[in-house]
């Protein structure tokens, strides 16, 4: 079988700097490429740079040096021309209280110039996708902080962008809304939309990331596919083993890998915490408690790849 | 030009929505109102003997006091409104997403914000071009009269838009558009007490709602009748004035048109980028030499330069107080330091004024020179007239020098505080000033000691600025060390 053809980049960042008035830069000779149909995720602590990326890929400020092209665009000279290829959602938006989504949509879609003919369509399909069908004709103002929340992603898919750059669109929101913003993601995804996106909550960007770039102090630290990264920085899972039995034969194996597994932690009699790198470090160690008598009864990630890695990157920094 | 248009559509949509037939009916009732009620007095002077008054010049006088009145104050207040409230809901930046150009952005929301208004001005405009068209008042004053009341409107609504822009993001509520309205409001009706006085007519273009009545003077009409005692009226007879009165609604359009120009391209500036500094530096020193030129060239074709009323120099300052205090909203810079960025040359945002404003200086002192002829120092040393020249220029030289401080960006905490502790003393004796000189004509009494004192305040300016840029300087390069 053939192996797929590497996607092409749509979004490309090159060598890019931004100082504002302290003598520190903000954002730091950050390069990163993000391909059609993907999800690259910006992770990094507050004050990292992330939102000053993604207001310079927003062209909401010009960079200080450096290049940004979207697709042949570049963002620099030709604004105008790269806002109608992206949209952008920041972190903290509001929206026109008195409109309703219908009007404030339409006030959107006039802006980008979408053709009077087929605009409502194209509002009322949008509005059916986001789940707001029924809240079309109500004031904004009126409506709760997912839907808000979903009416600003509205906005800014509206003139059916290439690329989609979100703010931590996750962050105010309940598991539920937050669920199906990534449902929402991963759809927009799979139609060949590409999208940037922020956030802090980590195994949500997990799931549905395809590349990273972890920001520390305007520096990326780490940039490429999650499973390359989590190879570079050698950052291992953390992994959960609970056992029906042989709890003291699972000890004694601990303690004679002490060297290779580092510290395991026991918060409940028969359930373990420790540190593993790959896959095959967890196969070898089941196979060793097995051997040894131990009934494993599971194996869990307690946390995702991408917080083992921000979590060894943020170590490596303060080290 | 397509995005101008794009702009256009979607805002003017968004400001009216459906609601552009009801607007059409109040406009047109409005345009009905103003008939009625000028045929009513029309009516009541002829039954009662009174001097007859011609309803229809009288109603076109309703129609351009309701549109002076709602483009000169009401529309500048609702674009500082709008703006202000973009920017501090985060809206603005959405809008700056969006693919308009700067220049489109901006005319989206002068045609956006006061939108419905215009709506319901479309009656008593539509009254103001018929009554000229069928003779109420002379047609050649018609296109002026249009000229005046865009090119008017639209340098206000511009100075609105940059006086919000400049305003901390926080702070941009509700008290800054009533300010502006309420000093737009002033101005407007001293400029027009300007305009009605033949001594100091020739200033009054410094608010359009003066040009305006300017123009209305010019012609015998119900606005020279309510406007102009019988004095006045003899000395508006005399042939120089006017023919002032004729040339200065051009001279106001020139000076309109490089303001607006200027200042749309500092709000273009601010909207593309949002830099530290509301203004360039080649912004700062257009409208120093806009301020001068239109301060100063007044002065040489009056007819009685020597005669100037106090009261009107008083009046003058005044008008002149609502671009000083927008320009003191504009000049607020951010607390933010100067980046260290290199040398970028001494016109780049982050150089320092100095060179600026020694320009500004010298322009200041030859522009005297040249409006009264003899050497500085003669000027400087003597005369009532000269003393009166040098205030005058002195305001127009506060805009300009609120200009250069926003077009540069600022680092001194404590600079910072010397130049609001300088504005103030420096507005406390320009005010009394003025309202001693009014009632004073010793040349060696407390006015003119004070007009004095006004005028090394306002030399003083420029230097507080250089020196608070130096101390911004020496911050930064102790913070960069």
């Amino acid at each position: 079988m053939e192996a797929a053809p590497p996607r092409k980049p749509l979004l490309a960042v090159e060598n890019l700097r931004l100082r504002y008035d302290q003598p520190r830069e903000a954002v730091a000779d950050v390069s990163f490429s993000v391909a059609e149909g993907s999800i690259f995720a910006l992770v990094g602590p507050n004050g990292a740079g992330k939102t000053s990326i993604l207001r310079m890929l927003a062209t909401l400020q010009p960079p200080t040096t450096g290049r940004i092209t979207l697709g042949e665009v570049d963002l620099v000279r030709e604004p105008a021309e790269a806002r109608r290829r992206m949209g952008f959602l920041p972190d903290h938006f509001s929206l026109y209280d008195r409109m309703t989504p219908v009007a404030y949509l339409e006030f959107w879609a006039r802006l980008y110039e979408l053709p009077t003919r087929g605009r409502l369509e194209r509002i009322h399909a949008l509005l059916d996708e986001l789940g707001l069908t029924e809240k079309r004709a109500v004031a904004i103002g009126s409506l709760s902080r997912g839907m808000r929340q979903r009416l600003g992603l509205g906005r800014a898919l509206i003139h059916e962008p290439k690329l989609l750059l979100l703010d931590e669109p996750a962050s105010a929101l309940d598991p539920a809304a937050r669920e199906r913003l990534q449902t929402l993601l991963i759809a927009w995804k799979r139609r060949g939309l590409a999208i940037v996106i922020s956030s802090h909550i980590l195994p949500d960007l997990a799931a549905i990331a395809d590349a990273v770039g972890i920001m520390e102090r305007g520096k990326m630290v780490h940039t490429g596919k999650l499973d390359d990264v989590a190879r570079n920085v050698n950052g291992a899972q953390v992994y959960r083993i609970e056992l029906g039995g042989g709890i003291d034969r699972a000890r004694r194996v601990f303690e004679e890998r002490v060297a290779s597994l580092g510290e395991v932690a026991e918060p409940t009699p028969g359930c373990f915490e420790l540190s593993l790198r790959d896959d095959d470090a967890v196969a070898d160690l089941v196979e060793a408690l097995v051997l040894r008598g131990a009934r494993v009864r599971a194996v869990r990630p307690r946390e995702s790849a991408l917080e083992a890695v921000y979590r060894a990157s943020a170590v490596a920094e303060v080290a | 030009m397509n995005m101008i248009h794009t702009a256009l559509g979607a805002f003017t949509a968004r400001a009216t929505g459906g609601r552009r037939s009801v607007l059409l009916v109040y406009s047109l009732l409005l345009a009905l109102a103003m008939i009625g009620l000028a045929a009513l007095i029309s009516y009541d002077a002829r039954e009662h003997n009174r001097t007859p008054i011609d309803a229809l010049p009288l109603a076109d006088l309703f129609a351009m006091i309701v549109l002076g009145g709602a483009l000169f104050v009401v529309a500048p207040a609702m674009v500082a409104a709008n703006v202000a409230e973009e920017r501090r809901h985060g809206t603005l930046d959405l809008l700056r997403t969006a693919p308009l150009s700067p220049t489109a952005l901006t005319v989206g929301f002068l045609a956006g914000a006061p939108g419905s208004l215009y709506l319901l001005l479309a009656g008593p405009l539509a009254l103001h071009i018929g009554l000229g068209l069928v003779g109420a008042y002379p047609v050649s004053v018609l296109p002026m009269s249009l000229v005046l009341l865009a090119l008017g409107s639209l340098v206000l609504m511009l100075l609105a838009a940059l006086g919000a822009l400049a305003l901390a993001r926080e702070s941009g509520g509700g008290a800054a558009p009533m300010l502006l309205a309420a000093m737009l409001a002033m101005g407007g009706f001293i400029s027009i007490g300007v305009a009605n006085a033949p001594d100091s007519a020739s200033w009054a273009f410094v608010h359009p709602a003066g040009a305006l009545a300017q123009l209305y003077n010019s012609f015998e009409g119900p606005s020279r009748d309510a406007a102009l005692s019988a004095w006045r009226l003899e000395r508006m007879a005399d042939p120089v004035l006017a023919r002032m009165l004729i040339i200065e609604p051009f001279f106001a359009t020139l000076v309109y048109l490089v303001a607006g120009a200027l200042l749309l391209g500092a709000v273009r500036r601010t909207l593309s980028s949002e830099p530290a500094s509301r203004l360039g530096k080649y912004q700062a020193l257009g409208l120093f030499s806009t301020a001068l030129f239109a301060v100063l060239v007044p002065m040489r074709i009056t007819i009685v330069p020597d005669a100037i009323d106090h009261g009107n120099f008083g009046a003058l300052a005044f008008v002149l107080f609502a671009p000083y205090c927008a320009c003191v909203v504009g000049a607020t810079p951010s607390f933010r330091a100067r980046a260290a960025r290199g040398a970028l040359g001494r016109m780049s945002d982050e150089a320092s004024p100095f060179w600026v404003a020694l320009l500004m200086l010298a322009g200041f002192a030859g522009a005297i020179v040249l409006a009264y002829g003899g050497s500085l120092g003669e000027i400087l040393s003597s005369s009532r007239r000269a003393i009166v020249t040098i205030g005058f220029g002195l305001m127009a030289l506060t805009v300009p020098v609120f200009s250069l401080f926003s077009a540069t960006r600022v680092g001194s905490a404590a600079g910072r505080l010397a130049f609001w502790a300088m504005i103030v003393v420096h507005c406390l004796v320009l005010t009394v000033s003025i309202v001693v000189v009014s009632e004073g004509h010793d040349p060696h009494g407390l006015p003119m000691q004070l007009a004095r004192l006004d005028l090394v305040l306002g030399l003083l300016v420029p230097a507080l600025v250089v020196w608070r840029q130096r101390a911004g300087d020496r911050q930064l390069a102790a913070a960069r060390v």
